[in-house]
């Protein structure tokens, strides 16, 4: 059951209530008034007839109890008669007006010459009102019952309980209607929220409650939406981790293939013997080349795992010496390929590792060297920063189109591939680059222009001392 | 829990028609509690009424239960003294009415019969609540129900004149009057606040009333005054004189307009 339909029948419940006991207590209310002034009345007209008959009885001369009845006989015909039946009796009963008086009550045991009696009783569909008294008349005791008609205040009350039933039903239909409407209203986000659960839970990541209301719901609602958006992300994340690690695998083992298949097709060759010496001693270079390469391509990961997975270390080292000590090692071979290296740095010191600086430095130099070719200039330059330093090394190069710039820290990625071979590229340094500056809380950023070269830019923010 | 999901609509159910019929449960708890319940009341001492009392008996209006071997406080002659005192008293005031100064001379009255009788005031249960604010002036005195022996004096006198005097039996004073004439001879009849201050100024005296006790007059459709007082327990008795028409036919059928002037609601 919804909770909007438990709100609506405890509302439907509570006024039900409350109007039954409250119609309840009116009806009885007025009903006992009316009761008390008709038995007042009743009592008064009672007493009235019984001073009546005191009185004549003390002033005329009555031989028989006949004489009574001629009394009320007198009464009754002048219209002076509120009662609707009445009875008188002796030993037994000798007067008898009205035809209700089959119904009277037996009250004898209830009056005596100082008491009489008040009861009441139905007949024929209408309510009573019972007097009783005795009365003695020539030494002789008598039982006087009057009867009063109060039916009307019995109608009055069925007319008020046919009221409170058509008002109940109004109110009922109107209380379930508001109080769902009510309750729809006030719960409306919490069914926003649960179609977002179950849009969430069925792959759609991008869905939002969009609630939007200031209350307690609203919160929970903003809560809920913040932490689905961090589940997208975080899935996102997930996702371009798990196509990266699908990526690697599949170079991977491309990479591996490629010059196994040559080692194995070379050393199938020399096997049979059938070739030359000159031809087998081409094969051996080529399975030495290839068998190079391979074991480049391993110290390559080897490298990139230990960075992954390395305990890191930060110490205090100058930037400067380090790439002056870098620089004065490669200058003359860079040289020797018609490169110029220039060099430009800030003093100081910051907290960094540095022999995986020092392979930052190496690899980046060592793509630009190949991104130059034969003339050029790679130009390094460190400054200091507030929580590091800033590397950047720019080359003269041939440049790579923008939509490249955000795969080269992919493993094995290769902007040309046949010239990276060529050049015994594994397409893991950029990738060894990017991790180094995530272990220094810092990033690697590219730009690059067809034709005119390229800059990165490293930053390194694992603090200073 | 499937059972839990019907539980809740039952209750609710349940609930929902305890709270529709519990005007009819009330109703129910009332009429059982009144059904089975006799109660006892003393019953109460004889009220002892005084001349106040019977004069708003007679002037509330009352059934009357005929007397035929009465032994009444006051023998027939003793009454027959009281009405000719009560004749002369006014006379003597003197009350006129229509101009004529001679209208209660016991000289010129002749008395027929003065007949005792129980006087008893009208009651009804459900008068109360059925009584216009008109009627209340007249309604009967619930709270203090009563019955007296009154007598009624006739008398006769020249050219068709008849006097009626309702007495009180226990003080012999007068307590209504009606005057009734022959239509034709009071075409020219007026009736004015005068008689009715004079007649006021009557009562005050006859009854040992005291000035302040009375308030202001109040005219009444038939023509006529109510003379408001109220009594030394604090209740209003509205005492009135007042006229109006009134047809008598004979054994032969014959019709006689009568012109009716009453004092205190005798002959109305």
């Amino acid at each position: 059951m919804k909770f909007r339909l438990k709100t609506t029948l405890c509302m439907v419940c509570l006024v039900s209530l409350l109007f039954g006991a409250g119609s309840c207590a009116l009806i009885s209310f007025s009903f006992q008034n009316a009761l008390e002034r008709e038995q007042a009345a009743a009592r008064s007209a009672y007493a009235l007839l019984v001073r009546t008959l005191q009185l004549v009885e003390t002033v005329e001369v009555w031989s028989q109890p006949q004489d009574v009845v001629q009394v009320l006989q007198q009464l009754s015909a002048q219209g002076n008669k509120s009662w609707s039946a009445l009875s008188l009796e002796t030993e037994q009963e000798f007067l008898s007006q009205g035809s209700i008086s089959d119904g009277f009550l037996d009250l004898r045991e209830q009056v005596d010459e100082t008491h009489y009696a008040q009861s009441a009783f139905s007949y024929g569909g209408k309510q009573y009102l019972q007097l009783a008294g005795q009365l003695e008349i020539q030494g002789e005791p008598l039982i006087l019952n009057v009867a009063y008609d109060i039916s009307s205040i019995y109608q009055t009350r069925q007319q008020q309980q046919q009221a409170h039933g058509k008002i109940f039903a109004i109110l009922f239909v109107v209380c379930a209607g508001l109080s769902y409407s009510i309750a729809w209203f006030l719960t409306r986000p919490l069914d926003k929220l649960s179609q977002t659960a179950q849009a969430l839970a069925a792959g759609d990541l991008s869905r939002r409650s969009g609630v939007q209301t200031q209350d307690e719901l609203g919160a929970l609602a903003r809560e809920f939406d913040a932490m689905a958006a961090r589940q997208e992300a975080n899935f996102a994340a997930l996702k371009a981790t798990m196509e990266g690690q699908d990526r690697f695998i599949g170079s991977f083992t491309h990479e591996l293939k490629t010059p196994m298949t040559s080692i194995l097709g070379y050393a199938d060759l020399l096997r049979r013997g059938t070739l030359s010496p000159e031809e087998q001693a081409n094969a051996a270079d080529y399975i030495f080349s290839e068998g190079k390469r391979l074991e480049r391509l391993s110290l390559k990961l080897l490298e990139l795992y230990l960075a992954e997975h390395q305990a890191l270390s930060l110490v205090p080292a100058a930037p400067a010496d380090l790439l002056q000590d870098l620089t004065a090692h490669l200058s003359p071979g860079l040289a020797r390929q018609g490169i110029v290296l220039t060099t430009q740095w800030e003093p100081g010191l910051c907290l960094l590792e540095p022999d995986l600086f020092r392979s930052l430095v190496l690899n980046l130099i060592d793509n630009s060297r190949k991104a130059i070719g034969a003339q050029g200039t790679i130009s390094i330059s460190c400054q200091m920063t507030e929580r590091g330093c800033r590397l950047t090394v720019q080359d003269t190069g041939r440049g790579m189109p923008p939509e490249v710039l955000s795969h080269l820290t992919e493993a094995f990625y290769r902007v040309d591939k046949s010239r990276a071979r060529a050049q015994g590229g594994a397409g893991l340094g950029l990738a060894l680059c990017e991790k180094i500056a995530v272990l220094h809380q810092g990033r690697i950023t590219f730009e690059s222009t067809l034709g005119q070269g390229t800059t990165v830019t490293v930053s390194l923010e694992g603090g200073r001392p | 829990m499937k059972s839990l999901r019907f539980l809740l609509p039952l209750l609710a159910a349940l609930l929902v028609s305890v709270g529709f019929f519990l005007p009819w449960m009330g109703a129910a708890w009332q009429d059982r509690a009144l059904g089975h319940t006799t109660v006892q009341y003393e019953t109460a001492p004889l009220h002892l009424a005084d001349l106040i009392d019977h004069l708003k008996l007679a002037a509330n209006g009352y059934s009357v239960v005929a007397l035929t071997q009465a032994s009444t406080r006051l023998s027939a002659q003793q009454a027959e003294e009281a009405a000719q005192t009560a004749l002369n008293v006014m006379a003597e005031y003197p009350l006129c009415f229509f101009s004529l100064d001679q209208l209660f001379n016991p000289s010129l009255w002749t008395l027929h019969s003065a007949t005792p009788f129980v006087a008893v005031s009208n009651l009804s249960v459900t008068s109360s609540q059925e009584s216009t604010p008109s009627q209340d002036y007249f309604a009967a005195d619930t709270a203090n129900p009563s019955a007296a022996v009154f007598w009624n004096c006739s008398f006769s006198g020249s050219t068709g004149h008849q006097l009626d005097l309702i007495l009180d039996d226990e003080t012999g004073k007068m307590l209504a009057f009606s005057y009734r004439i022959p239509a034709t001879n009071t075409a020219e009849a007026a009736f004015s606040m005068e008689d009715a201050v004079q007649m006021r100024q009557f009562c005050q005296q006859y009854y040992n009333l005291d000035a302040a006790q009375f308030s202001a007059l109040l005219p009444l459709y038939p023509p006529g005054y109510l003379l408001p007082f109220t009594d030394q327990k604090g209740e209003q008795v509205n005492l009135s004189l007042r006229t109006s028409q009134t047809s008598v036919s004979n054994s032969s059928q014959e019709k006689w307009d009568f012109f009716v002037l009453s004092f205190n609601g005798a002959g109305v």
